[in-house]
């Protein structure tokens, strides 16, 4: 690996950490109103709890200062207290983030193996049945809000087939103890659903990708040398092509990163599945400003966590990035 | 190349070739539709979705009928109504991030190509962070602090989609700053803006049309997403909201598919209109995609 791509990428990528820490705190302040009012709106607080629940929050520093105080907190991890549940924020999101990785990550991987498989058939039936209908499903796929798929799903197969649950994530009274199996199932049978729906919507774009770029690569000439040389349609397909043509899919994957980890939030609250999403849209109404904002802030970090780490891959795969 | 001395004639030809592709033609048909609903919504629905005494409460929930086309959701109200009412949210976002982005990412993206150095550094470092920024989650945020507003996606959208089109079309100018025509303005002394305004930029209309279609695109959808999230505009019918509704008032429970089928399919329509018309506009642009051209 090029220390110089690597060391440039890892600053881009801090920066860019910096920039939502920025815009996160600026926000607060810019908003009209007072962050800390609710805990003082009761007429009946005397004035010098008020003062003092001022000074706790430190909002009589000056506004850099509670900037510097938010960065130190920020790296220290206490992003503060969430007004709904009374616990540190970052505690009540660790656990949602596991149901959130479950139903995003299962299906974008999933979507990407078959995506490979449809697009490079597509690509070498050029013309064919499959690839007319990939054409037009990738798309007719962009332009489906992923909700609004799963709610179909849910009518489909929650009421009319009742093959799935309707929604929320396992069999109320079950628990992780005393039936981990029992538990388990369960949990899957409700991840089923809000999973395909997520697994449907990126299938066909990830397949037009890959079409595109294997007919491109079929045009090369060291695929051409490959057949003179007599080589079998497989090895000539998965072995000369595959590695070729994957290299636009990785971009494309940390790309639609932004979109997944976003977009969860949509079908979680279909399912009532309590993830990341559905903890935000919760606080959110709940007006749990501390929470709102650690959530946020997390999904950012992890978007542009997940984005670099891909940015590396990238560059370990094709050669040619490092020094483009 | 050669002909672009003289744009003008034939074009008119080529934006007939919209009409030409059916999937062209389809989604201006359905996006004029659009507009006349959102224009003439006060006398095109059969009941004003705005008014409570005018929900059907006793045909709570009916599945489509000659007196409720499309049927009615859990307070009566007339989905069809509600849905030619919920074309203007829809169309005002589209339209105006469809102008707002393709227009703020050229000047940008130009300022970039032109200027160089620092200010193309310093850009092209926003455009790296601004990318990798999730638009969801920071429109919540913004809607907790401000309250619901579809006005919230068309400046969040502005705000993070301006950087793909500045990158896009900061590479364009740069190409075409190397190229002969420009040296041959520079060599008679047209000043840089009259290079730039005149020369350069025009050779980037293509792509920002294409853009400005799939922004308009991906913004319906934004749109319906908060909506559906319960952070848009509480009072303003849309088509995102009234999935909201569905699936609050327990839509699925009852199978009341008619109240989940037609918002949604209204939604899916415009953005594949949007995303036909940029794939279109594509063709209409680069003789090199029309049928018959191998690509």
């Amino acid at each position: 690996m090029n220390r110089g791509y690597f060391a440039w990428r890892l600053l881009m990528a801090l920066l860019a950490v910096g920039a939502a820490i920025v815009l996160n705190f600026l926000l607060i302040h810019l908003m009209p109103g007072d962050p800390a009012h609710r805990f003082y709106a009761d007429p009946r607080v005397p004035p010098e709890v008020k003062q003092e629940i001022i000074r706790m929050f430190g909002l009589d520093k000056p506004l850099w200062t509670q900037f510097l105080l938010y960065v130190r907190n920020v790296f220290r991890g206490e992003l503060g207290i969430s007004f709904t549940t009374q616990r540190p924020v970052l505690q009540v999101i660790a656990e949602r983030i596991p149901w959130t990785l479950a139903i995003t990550l299962i299906p974008t991987l999933a979507a990407i193996a078959c995506g490979i498989w449809l697009g490079m058939w597509a690509a070498w039936k050029r013309g064919g049945v499959t690839d007319f209908l990939l054409r037009t499903l990738g798309t007719a796929s962009s332009s489906v809000p992923s909700f609004w798929l799963a709610m179909l799903l849910v009518m489909l197969f929650a009421y009319w087939a009742r093959i799935f649950p309707l929604m929320g994530m396992v069999k109320p009274g079950l628990s992780l103890s005393e039936s981990p199996w029992c538990f388990i199932g369960s949990v899957a049978c409700h991840a089923a659903l809000p999973m395909l729906t997520l697994f449907v919507i990126s299938v066909p774009g990830y397949a037009l990708a890959m079409r595109n770029a294997v007919i491109s690569v079929l045009g090369e000439n060291y695929i051409l040398a490959a057949q003179a040389k007599g080589i079998s349609q497989t090895v000539l397909l998965w072995k000369h092509v595959l590695k070729n043509a994957v290299l636009p899919l990785i971009n494309m994957f940390s790309l639609s990163l932004v979109g997944v980890i976003g977009g969860a939030v949509l079908v979680e609250q279909v399912f009532s599945w309590y993830g990341m999403g559905l903890l935000m849209i919760r606080a959110a109404q709940a007006r749990d400003f501390p929470l709102v904002q650690a959530t946020a802030l997390i999904t950012i970090i992890l978007t542009i966590g997940a984005n670099f780490l891909t940015d590396l891959v990238q560059a370990w795969i094709d050669p040619r990035i490092r020094y483009g | 190349m050669a002909n672009r001395a003289k744009p003008e004639r034939g074009a008119g030809g080529h934006y007939l070739r919209l009409l030409r592709r059916p999937s062209g033609a389809f989604s201006l048909l359905f996006l004029a539709l659009c507009i006349f609903c959102a224009l003439s919504a006060d006398w095109l629905a059969p009941y004003d979705p705005y008014d409570p005494s005018q929900k059907d409460i006793l045909a709570s929930l009916s599945p489509p009928s000659l007196r409720h086309p499309l049927g009615t959701d859990s307070f009566g109200g007339d989905i069809l109504s509600s849905l030619i009412y919920g074309t203007r949210v829809a169309l005002i976002v589209g339209f105006s991030t469809g102008v707002t982005v393709p227009f703020l990412g050229a000047v940008l993206g130009a300022v970039a190509a032109f200027f160089g150095g620092r200010l193309d550094r310093l850009l092209m470092f926003l455009v790296d962070v601004v990318m990798v920024l999730p638009g969801l989650p920071l429109m919540i945020l913004v809607a907790t602090y401000i309250g619901g507003s579809y006005w919230i996606v068309v400046v969040l959208f502005t705000f993070l989609g301006w950087a793909g089109v500045c990158r896009m079309v900061r590479g364009r100018i740069l190409s075409e700053k190397a190229a002969p025509y420009v040296e041959a303005a520079r060599s008679y002394a047209a000043p840089w803006y009259r290079i730039l305004f005149r020369h350069v930029l025009p050779s980037t209309y293509p792509l920002l049309a294409v853009t400005a279609a799939r922004t308009a695109a991906g913004s319906v959808l934004a749109e319906a997403g908060l909506s559906f999230l319960g952070f848009g505009d509480p009072l303003a019918i849309s088509w995102g909201k009234m999935l909201a509704d569905a699936q609050a008032q327990g839509a699925l429970l009852f199978g009341a598919w008619w109240w989940v089928l037609f918002p949604g399919l209204a939604v899916t329509l415009l953005a594949l209109s949007f995303i036909n018309l940029g794939y279109a506009l594509e063709e209409v642009f680069n003789p090199r995609l029309r049928r018959g051209a191998r690509t």
